[in-house]
């Protein structure tokens, strides 16, 4: 068989591993319990507590992801090798392991000191919030160093020679041509908050109606072998990533430009 | 004027040291060199897009080193032209003028239109800059850096990405643009027919150094370094020493003596070039006649390219080969073909002195 044949069987069989798991599910599908999800005030709340808390998480990830990810694109600083090894920490360590390190940092004086008078975020909607927040800030920062790093530096340098300073140039010129990639980063990131299970019910529980998210209602209702329940809470999870990786892929379409 | 005194720039493994140039004002100059000779990296020192290591970078006297990019006063055109991908071609070109608040929509919108039409781009202006041809991505570039109207273009490389028949009126429109506006340019090009186009004067860029300035009139009547003699095209060298006369030095490549009436010759031995299309024929009928500067050799082998052919000369009894070119119509009117024993001179005045 040719090299060519051989590589594109290959990527095909991931297609048809994904695939073949996804329709499985469908062997248990029944639009009642599919219609008893989209009214059950449980699973509401928890598409809602996911949704809610993805986006605050996102948004938090976002505000230090962007500079950051500029600065380890652009710069050379003394700790930066160390700042690239730190952005794999929540890929290399398991989410559980990393939600049971927040769970003993809140457990420190200084921890502790930030439940009294900031916010507690054990048990709590906070809680998923910053297990999220600490699950994707290290991706999040990844793939847009990997936008910044695709922008040719000399569009900055021309824009300093045009009269723009290094903050106009940044936001005149590399913002607005990172603009799509920052998008899809932004969106793979809300993504992977949203699926986040292993910190999130470490640090923050799965109580129905305050601290259970899809991923930990899926949990649940698997452990209670809720089988049809599950497979429906699985499908509305899908349902949402999918929906928003294919919007990525539409936005990327054109993203190249020269 | 343009000044760099004792300019030490590292680069990763490149490294240009203790470089000294000045470029007067008004002029046109060009630093020619081979490619990674480090002239993109003068210009970028110039334009403030890299800190020297040491020395000192003068604007009309005054010491920039400190000064950032965006306040030096001097414009610069990148060799890919780094139009922005994600704005069209009106918004490109405006691009330095929106970020001068003081300056009115419409007075933008003015400077854009005058600019676009002298360089020809007024039809491309709603266009997006991707998919423009590379003399027009060139042209608006050019319209971006001059609509600012500051006083010093830094040029890298304009001609190397446009066909070789753009590439003379693109020289032409830069020589008229730099007399309209008055500027003081600085041009690298590695294309010696673009440098002495456009040029006033030429400093000659290698291996980290610029090795010799030089007014464009007097150039070749300057002492040449062997590899810049080469760069301008000089490709026949000879050692010339006294002969028994008076300002007559005898060639042992080329057996025979050569006279020399202006050139003030100091050294007992020196070294002289000669460009292959300044090497002429005797005609037949002539070469009873009395010649400064003569020899024979014969024709070994000849290239055609294009209007021109080259043709490879062996000096008899010597393994000394040089290279002469004349028009092909020039060629077959001599007669000239391989074998033939060809009567050739050389003129004072095209003859350089190298070491």
């Amino acid at each position: 068989m040719s090299l060519k044949k051989v590589v594109i069987s290959s990527a095909i069989s991931i297609l048809l591993v994904y695939a073949m798991l996804i329709a499985s599910t469908f062997y248990f599908f029944d639009t009642k319990e599919l219609h008893k999800a989209f009214t059950d005030q449980r699973v509401l709340h928890a598409i809602w507590i996911s949704v809610a808390a993805a986006c605050i998480a996102t948004v938090m990830a976002l505000l230090l992801a962007i500079p950051s990810a500029y600065a380890l694109s652009r710069y050379s600083f003394k700790l930066k090798p160390a700042v690239d090894v730190f952005l794999e920490l929540p890929m290399i360590v398991s989410p559980a392991a990393l939600g049971a390190i927040l769970l003993i940092f809140f457990s420190t004086p200084l921890g502790l000191l930030i439940r009294d008078n900031v916010l507690d975020v054990v048990y709590t909607f906070a809680g998923i919030v910053i297990a999220q927040f600490i699950t994707v800030l290290g991706i999040c920062t990844r793939l847009m160093k990997a936008v910044f790093d695709e922008i040719p530096v000399r569009y900055e340098n021309i824009a300093r020679t045009l009269g723009a300073s290094p903050r106009h140039a940044f936001f005149k010129i590399s913002l607005p041509l990172a603009k799509k990639g920052l998008l899809s980063s932004v969106i793979l990131t809300w993504a992977k908050a949203v699926g986040e299970f292993g910190a999130t019910i470490t640090v923050a529980g799965s109580m129905a109606m305050k601290t259970e998210t899809l991923p930990t209602a899926i949990f649940m209702k698997l452990s209670m072998a809720d089988i049809k329940g599950t497979v429906m809470i699985i499908l509305i999870l899908f349902g949402i990533s999918m929906s928003l990786l294919i919007f990525t892929r539409y936005l990327l379409r054109n993203k190249q430009y020269d | 004027m343009i000044e760099l005194r004792n300019i030490t720039i590292h680069a990763g493994q490149f490294l240009l040291e203790n470089v000294c140039l000045k470029a007067e004002a008004n002029k046109f100059h060009v630093l020619l060199g081979p490619s990674g000779s480090g002239k993109t990296l003068l210009l970028e020192t110039i334009a403030g897009l890299i800190a020297p290591s040491s020395g000192q970078i003068y604007l009309s006297e005054k010491l920039i080193n400190k000064i950032p990019s965006e306040n030096r006063n001097i414009s610069y055109l990148p060799q890919d032209n780094a139009l922005f991908p994600n704005k069209n071609v009106f918004k490109n070109i405006a691009f330095g003028l929106k970020l001068k608040k003081q300056l009115a929509k419409a007075t933008i919108e003015e400077k854009v239109h005058d600019m676009a039409s002298k360089l020809n781009v007024s039809h491309l202006l709603s266009r997006s800059v991707v998919h423009l041809s590379g003399g027009e991505q060139q042209r608006v570039a050019l319209a971006r850096a001059l609509v600012l109207n500051k006083p010093v273009l830094l040029l890298d490389e304009p001609t190397s990405s446009l066909h070789e028949s753009m590439q003379e009126d693109f020289c032409l429109l830069l020589k008229r643009l730099q007399k309209e506006y008055k500027l003081t340019v600085l041009m690298t090009t590695h294309h010696k027919d673009s440098a002495f186009l456009v040029a006033d004067s030429l400093h000659f860029v290698d291996k980290g150094a610029i090795r010799l300035s030089a007014d464009i009139q007097t150039i070749y009547h300057s002492l040449l370094p062997k590899n810049i003699a080469h760069l301008l095209g000089v490709s026949n060298f000879f050692t010339l020493s006294p002969a028994n006369q008076n300002n007559r030095f005898y060639c042992e490549e080329l057996k025979t003596t050569f006279a020399f009436t202006q050139k003030n010759i100091e050294t007992t031995t020196f070294s002289i070039g000669v460009k292959p299309e300044n090497i002429r024929v005797i005609k037949e009928e002539d070469i009873h006649n009395e010649y400064p500067n003569r020899f024979v050799a014969e024709v070994e082998e000849m290239l055609y390219k294009e209007n021109d052919t080259l043709v490879l000369l062996k000096v008899p009894a010597t393994s000394f080969r040089l290279k002469m070119q004349l028009t092909t119509y020039n060629q077959k009117k001599l007669n000239i073909t391989v074998g033939k024993l060809l009567h050739c001179k050389i003129k004072e005045e095209y003859i350089s002195l190298v070491h």
